[in-house]
């Protein structure tokens, strides 16, 4: 039988190709999230709650604006869904 | 510990690449082309310790409901996936010069695309569902009914009559390859199992990223 080596070498590079690709896709994900994180954040603890984000600036929200047809609720208590 | 991993892996990879191009003999009924062989079963035994994993983190997840099993579980699907597709594509390359055909509705052929293609439904059905918490319970019990295509696959050589061989390694009784042969196999079985854990590794990690700026 002839030894086809241009099937040997076509399995080889599809396979560095493939790993080559994943690899690169992963290294640019976490790149690409490094760069969001903010510096100096501390990694969350498996099962910790999420902090509430900071508020954006400007004027706080009106929490009877945010729940039309709530009443009562303007100290905010109860709001947090 | 997963930069140590991966050089570890890209040593193993040359290694495992050397010996099977350049050390390993040259088969006598099939020629050079046999050497397809130390990439196309590492690459299948690999993608069933993925799935297995698979499995296990899904249970885990069902179990304890902890976001760090599905991860793990979401993570090695998308490696089982790269690996089944690694080796229905070298299958093709094997295929094509010693059956003449690049595939055929063979039952290891068929149930290997079966399993490819339900992995593939698990990694989709993540994606279509915007609840994280929905998506992963329901990932999970994909990935625990997805986990019988494993034996299904192993044992189609002897359950049906196939073009397929039957196994060479992981079989009742002595490997039926020369020991120099399976010597390679598993060198290179080997490397594609650090190649994986890393990628896995990895991949949880971005997945943790992610949810920390979601959350």
């Amino acid at each position: 039988m002839t030894d086809h080596w241009e099937f040997v070498l076509a399995a080889y590079g599809l396979t560095a190709l493939a790993l080559g690709a994943y690899w690169r896709r992963l290294h640019r994900q976490e790149q690409a999230l490094a760069v969001t994180r903010p510096p100096g954040a501390p990694p969350r603890r498996e099962g910790a709650r999420a902090e509430p984000a900071d508020p954006p600036p400007g004027p706080p929200a009106r929490a009877d604006a945010a729940a039309p047809g709530r009443r009562g609720a303007a100290s905010g208590a109860g709001t947090a869904s | 510990m997963r930069r140590a991993l991966g050089i570890l892996a890209a040593l193993a990879l040359a290694a495992g690449a050397v010996l099977a191009l350049a050390v390993a003999p040259r088969e006598a009924t099939q020629g050079n082309v046999q050497r397809i062989m130390y990439v196309h079963v590492p690459a299948i035994l690999v993608a069933y310790l993925a799935f297995g994993v698979v499995l296990g983190a899904s249970l885990a997840y069902l179990l304890t409901r902890r976001p760090g099993a599905d991860r793990l579980a979401r993570a090695a699907a998308e490696v089982g996936v790269l690996f089944t597709g690694i080796n229905i594509a070298t299958g093709a390359l094997w295929g094509k010069p010693t059956w003449g055909t690049w595939w055929t509705w063979d039952a290891r052929l068929t149930s290997v695309a079966v399993m490819f293609v339900m992995y593939l439904g698990y990694l989709l059905l993540r994606a279509m569902i915007e609840d994280r918490e929905r998506a992963a319970r329901f990932a999970a019990v994909v990935g625990i009914l997805a986990a019988v295509n494993i034996p299904i696959v192993h044992f189609s050589v002897y359950w049906w009559r196939t073009l397929h061989q039957p196994p060479s390694l992981l079989r009742p009784g002595p490997p039926t390859l020369p020991a120099v042969f399976s010597t390679v196999v598993l060198v290179n079985l080997v490397a594609f199992a650090l190649v994986a854990g890393y990628f896995v590794l990895r991949r949880t990690r971005v997945l943790a990223l992610e949810e920390e700026l979601v959350t």
